[in-house]
């Protein structure tokens, strides 16, 4: 195998099968509707039914065909896990670099608030908004920004107050650069591998964090094919239906040790003083 | 038992018709032997009560962790649970024209505290529970509409005096949550929240209330029935969730299953892979499925749409999937549960809505809907989270997809969701089961079709309703009382435009341990939980 | 140090006031209160007289009071340790504070000492033998704790423990001063699956942390210097690397009380996190705001602590 490509398959063939797994998750979440056979909330067969022809992966205890929701769980987890993520993470960042570079009121003001928020439960703070807004997919999402805003704020608060410590900043301000200047040009391409590795570890966790809620009662609405849901509706019939649990749950297992496995990768390739071994 | 010739005639002829029709299927009956003393026996109750007070509160939890430790004026017999008898009253009779109920009491009884029993605590009871200003969701609203007052004739003698003739009387009394509690102990805690407050006449003594975790009764040695109870104790232990308490009952914790809710056919197949020293058994529940459609807005305060509904409800598939086939479809009353009271159910399956095949309803249904709707329409179904009242919405609303009501699952927590249903705030409600506190033909009418009831979360008035069940309330003769509501239930199947439709009665299985003895579940799901006389074998 | 630890209480005193402020609006904002639940869950009084018992419950309970009347009332009695009556269990919440707390704390505890003499070893070992056969290994079983929602661990658990071995632990609640083999007998399970599921992250943690440090001088310089290769790794790697994975240890340790929710209802263990989340969902207002102030008093405490002991560990760290 030829060069860049062949390097990272031999040098980090564990960031590779997490890399496949994560291709493998994409494409199945854009060709839903292609290649699910049924749609996600069709009932209308007989319920319970063993993994056979017509259903590989079983029906479930209201008659829906299992393989359809996990086709489209693939979408919604990954919708889910993406924009929650997405938007959280980069809403802490941005808050805490900028916050952590600016110092001043406005750092031990927001610190405070990053404080109240980080010290109240997060299952808690979960279900009272989910309460409080009212069950639906967007709904999970925002409560899940709102759990992980405050952490990806302080975390790259930490990085950006390091980065500022360089004297290429003191350079920087002394030559006449507008702060706005020196975030954009310096701060954020610093802080970018820990950006990324936040992310990726934050994905799967997530997803995994919306099946919780739906343990609870306070995850995506029970009819969406949610994988989390379907783990948590399935372990009531866990001996007469083991399917209904096994396929959701080699699934999320599957997307996480990818996203994972790609993700620690990524951090051992960027982060230049990782590279080489211990002895 | 002294009272007029004709009424313990019928009274005998009732039970002999429920008892024919009751034997709860597939219990077998138990050989005859001598009952052994000793023993714990272990249940479970599905959530922590809280709050302890039989008379102020209301789900059915409180009144496990209580049952045995209070006794009532009357009681269901617990080697026959149709059969009224007497409790803390040893005789009663009633006045000629029925509205006057006179109890002597048993002589000779104690307080678990010591304390001497008498008619002071009968009225200091039930004045607390009649009182207009007390909250008292199920002995007192059963009673209030009938009685008048009570008064304490003289230590041994209680009078009540009923405002009609109620025929629903006797065996509200004899509900387990109009039970008998200390004067002394409500002057002192000023309610029976309390665990120290739980002192009462009963079986059983109130041992402890380690929250989250277990309730205890131990047996009391002077209880006025000499012999009983045999057990030395009962223990509940307080699972939350199916999953933990399937895992209790296949791992030899507990040794029923007489709870609500019922077990479904998966778990009962599955313990009965993994214990052969269980009986499984089927059991109606006394409760009913109902769905309610919210008759104060668009688009069902449109007696048409409303009727649509109604009509292509598919009550059989309903059982059949979400009850697993244990329920009976489209009764309004069972004829399991009420005898001849109810409807014969094959002319109910010859009704709008119940019969079968459905093509001629579905395609009435659909016309309905396209003579307001011609695009069919969008509505929120709501349901509470809560046993499996989830899956029972998707198959409703892929019934109501038939004629072109598209509607999308709106789910509400367990507790905070009552609070919408009882304000209005919702457009259907595709399952709440509703459980009855008495076993009366009247109940089920009161609490859901009438035009006051509490459970009319539709707010649907008929004055029609409103007068067929008063009339069938206050109807004295047994036959004339048993038309009266064949006239309702046939008015309510005909019109079909209620707010409130009756999917069926709600049925499911349960198990008890073999070595169990003599136990006979009640009529209710708050019936027959004190275990007096309940013994357990070798 | 002492002006720093000081600073740092004082702060203690905004965040708690804004954490609980925070719950005060988001329970109100919940729909649905008590006075409402108790009332409609029956159904069956008529309509006239359930709004009738609604206002008077109500003002039983002072909830026809404004908002702030109501948060200020809380709080003056909050600084006396009044937090008030249960709604639902009309006793003093802090009765129910102090039945449940002990009984999370202990399963927090266990939980946090089985990850950590779990996980660090494990990631110690993945980065002393970075990329090899066993480092995959480790990554691997430390990544499927992170993989399975935590209430399907549990359910299995329990599941497995019914179907092999027909035993389950022990259904009722015994306190570790009581009798310490049957609490540990109930209280080793889900500190098992929730271990399973923290250790994840340290072992990932741990095995970058040393990573990282072991290219720093100082760790050159004993090698340089000639120190066996143990002492190298044990001795400055591992003790320096140490203190970020402290740090998280504490954030994690700080949060498990909440975090503890799932395990507590599936191995029925009656501690704060099932009674806040029967709470919320009946509306008992005092129980949630006394709860979720203590568990936010223990996160904050927490880092203060791990913040202190970071300090002590190393040497170049000190505090203005």
């Amino acid at each position: 195998m030829t060069g860049a490509l062949g390097r990272f398959l031999r040098g980090q063939p564990l960031g590779a099968a997490g890399a496949v797994v994560v291709v493998v998750l994409i494409l199945v979440a854009l060709l839903a509707p292609l290649l699910a056979p049924h749609g996600p909330k069709e009932t209308g067969f007989a319920t319970y039914v063993a993994p056979s022809r017509e259903f590989p992966m079983g029906t479930d205890q209201v008659g829906r065909d299992v393989l359809s929701r996990v086709i489209w769980g693939a979408r919604l987890s990954l919708y889910v896990g993406l924009v929650s993520v997405v938007f959280g993470v980069t809403l802490g960042a941005l808050w805490g670099v900028v916050t952590g570079y600016v110092g001043g009121a406005a750092d031990s003001g927001s610190q405070r608030v990053v404080d109240c928020l980080m010290a109240l439960p997060p299952i808690i703070l979960a279900l009272s908004l989910m309460a409080a807004l009212g069950q639906s997919v967007n709904n999970v999402i925002l409560a899940l920004v709102i759990l992980l805003t405050p952490t990806a704020a302080r975390t790259l608060r930490a990085v950006a107050l390091g980065v500022v410590a360089h004297p290429f900043i003191e350079a920087a301000e002394a030559a006449g650069a507008s702060r706005a200047r020196i975030i954009v040009r310096h701060l954020v391409p610093n802080c970018m591998a820990s950006y990324i590795v936040l992310v990726t570890t934050n994905i799967s966790y997530a997803i995994v964090v919306e099946a919780s809620l739906s343990f609870i009662g306070a995850g995506a609405p029970p009819d969406e094919p949610s994988w989390g849901g379907m783990l948590a509706q399935g372990i009531q019939a866990l001996e007469t239906a083991p399917w209904m649990v096994f396929f959701p749950g080699l699934a999320i297992s599957l997307a996480v040790f990818g996203l994972n496995l790609l993700g620690d990768s990524i951090r051992d390739l960027t982060d230049p003083r990782l590279r080489g071994g211990l002895g | 038992m002294t009272m007029g010739f004709r009424r313990l005639a019928r009274l005998a002829a009732l039970a002999a018709a429920l008892l024919a029709t009751i034997a709860v299927p597939g219990l077998p009956a138990d050989a005859q032997e001598k009952p052994r003393t000793g023993g714990i026996l272990t249940w479970f109750d599905y959530g922590d009560p809280g709050r302890l007070d039989v008379h102020a509160e209301s789900p059915l939890v409180v009144q496990q962790a209580t049952a045995g430790i209070y006794s009532g004026l009357l009681q269901y017999d617990p080697d026959e649970p149709s059969k009224i008898i007497g409790d803390l009253a040893e005789r009663w009779a009633s006045s000629p024209d029925g509205k006057t109920y006179t109890f002597h009491l048993r002589k000779g009884v104690k307080w678990h505290d010591g304390q001497p029993f008498s008619s002071a605590d009968v009225k200091a009871s039930f004045d607390r529970i009649l009182n207009p200003d007390f909250k008292s969701p199920k002995c007192g609203a059963s009673l209030k509409p009938m009685v008048a007052s009570v008064e304490a004739v003289d230590a041994n003698t209680v009078e009540f005096r009923l405002k009609f003739a109620a025929a629903p009387f006797l065996p509200s009394i004899a509900s387990a949550w109009c039970r008998v509690a200390a004067k002394h102990v409500l002057a002192k805690y000023g309610d029976l929240n309390a665990p120290e407050a739980q002192i009462g006449t009963g079986p059983f003594k109130f041992k402890k209330y380690e929250r989250g975790s277990v309730i205890e009764w131990e047996r009391n040695p002077s209880y006025f029935v000499p012999g009983l109870p045999y057990l030395d104790g009962v223990k509940q232990y307080i699972l939350v969730g199916g999953p933990t308490q399937l895992a209790a009952a296949k791992a030899s914790k507990i040794m029923l299953w007489d709870a609500w809710p019922p077990m479904r056919k998966t778990q009962a197949d599955e313990l009965g892979r993994a214990r052969t020293d269980v009986d499984i058994y089927q059991a109606p529940i006394n409760t009913v499925f109902f769905i309610y459609l919210n008759a104060k807005k668009p688009p069902f305060d449109n007696p048409d749409m409303r009727r649509a509904v109604n009509l292509v409800i598919d009550r059989q598939e309903l059982v059949a999937k979400s009850l697993e086939g244990a329920g009976v479809p489209c009764a309004i009353l069972d004829p399991k549960l009420v005898g001849d009271f109810a409807l014969p159910l094959d002319e109910v399956a010859k009704a709008p809505g119940c019969r079968q095949p459905k093509d001629a309803d579905v395609a009435e249904a659909k016309r309905l809907v396209e003579k307001h709707y011609p695009g069919g329409l969008d509505v929120e179904v709501a349901v509470r989270q809560v046993g499996n009242y989830v899956d029972r919405g998707q198959l409703v609303i892929a019934q109501l997809r038939k004629i072109g009501i598209r509607g999308t699952m709106k789910t509400h927590e367990s507790a905070a969701g009552y609070a919408a249903f009882g304000k209005g705030d919702f457009t259907i409600i595709a399952t709440q089961d509703r459980a009855m506190d008495v076993n009366e033909p009247s109940g089920v009418f009161h609490i859901s079709y009438t035009s006051q009831s509490g459970s009319n979360y539709g707010q649907y008035s008929d004055p029609k309703v409103d007068e067929l069940t008063e009339r069938a309330l206050k109807e004295t003769n047994r036959d004339k009382r048993r038309l009266a509501y064949w006239e309702l239930q046939r008015y309510l199947l005909a019109k079909g435009d209620h707010a409130s439709i009756a999917v069926g009665w709600v049925e499911g299985w349960f198990f008890k341990d073999k070595k169990l003895r003599n136990y006979k579940p009640g009529l209710t799901t708050y019936d027959n939980n004190t275990f007096m006389k309940v013994w357990i074998a070798q | 140090m002492s002006t720093y630890i000081l600073r740092r209480l004082l702060l203690f005193v905004p965040t708690l006031l804004g954490a609980s402020i925070l719950i005060f609006v988001l329970m109100r904002l919940v729909p649905g209160d008590i006075a409402e639940i108790l009332v409609y869950q029956t159904g069956s009084e008529s309509s006239a007289v359930q709004k009738k018992q609604i206002q008077q419950i109500r003002q039983e309970l002072g909830l026809d009071r404004p908002v702030v009347t109501q948060y200020l009332d809380w709080i003056a009695g909050a600084v006396r340790g009044d937090f008030g009556q249960s709604y639902v269990q009309r006793r003093p919440v802090v009765d129910i504070l102090r039945e449940r707390f002990p009984r999370s704390m202990e399963l927090a505890v266990l939980t946090l000492l089985i990850a950590v003499v779990w996980a660090i070893p494990l990631g110690v070992v993945s980065a002393v033998r970075q990329n090899g056969p066993l480092d995959y290994l480790a990554r691997l079983v430390s990544l499927s704790g992170l993989s399975l929602p935590l209430f399907f661990t549990g359910a299995l658990i329990l599941y497995g423990l019914v179907r092999v071995f027909h035993w389950l632990p022990p259904l009722e609640f015994v306190s570790f001063t009581e009798d310490p083999v049957e609490n540990l007998k109930q209280l080793i399970w889900p500190a098992l699956a929730q271990a399973y599921y923290i250790s994840a992250p340290i072992t990932r943690l741990t095995r970058s942390q040393m990573l990282e440090v072991v290219r720093q001088d100082y760790v050159r310089t004993a090698r340089a210097k000639g120190l066996a290769e143990g002492a190298v790794v044990y001795r400055h790697a591992l003790r320096n690397s140490l203190l970020p994975v402290i740090t998280f240890i504490g954030w994690w340790g700080g949060r498990l009380l909440g975090g503890l929710v799932i395990m507590e209802i599936i191995f029925v263990v009656p501690g704060m996190g099932s009674a806040l989340i029967q709470a919320v969902s009946q509306r008992d207002y005092p129980a949630v705001q006394a709860m979720v102030f203590v568990m936010a008093l223990v996160f904050l405490v927490v880092n203060l602590a791990i913040d202190l002991l970071y300090a002590w560990l190393d040497p170049r760290i000190r505090y203005a």
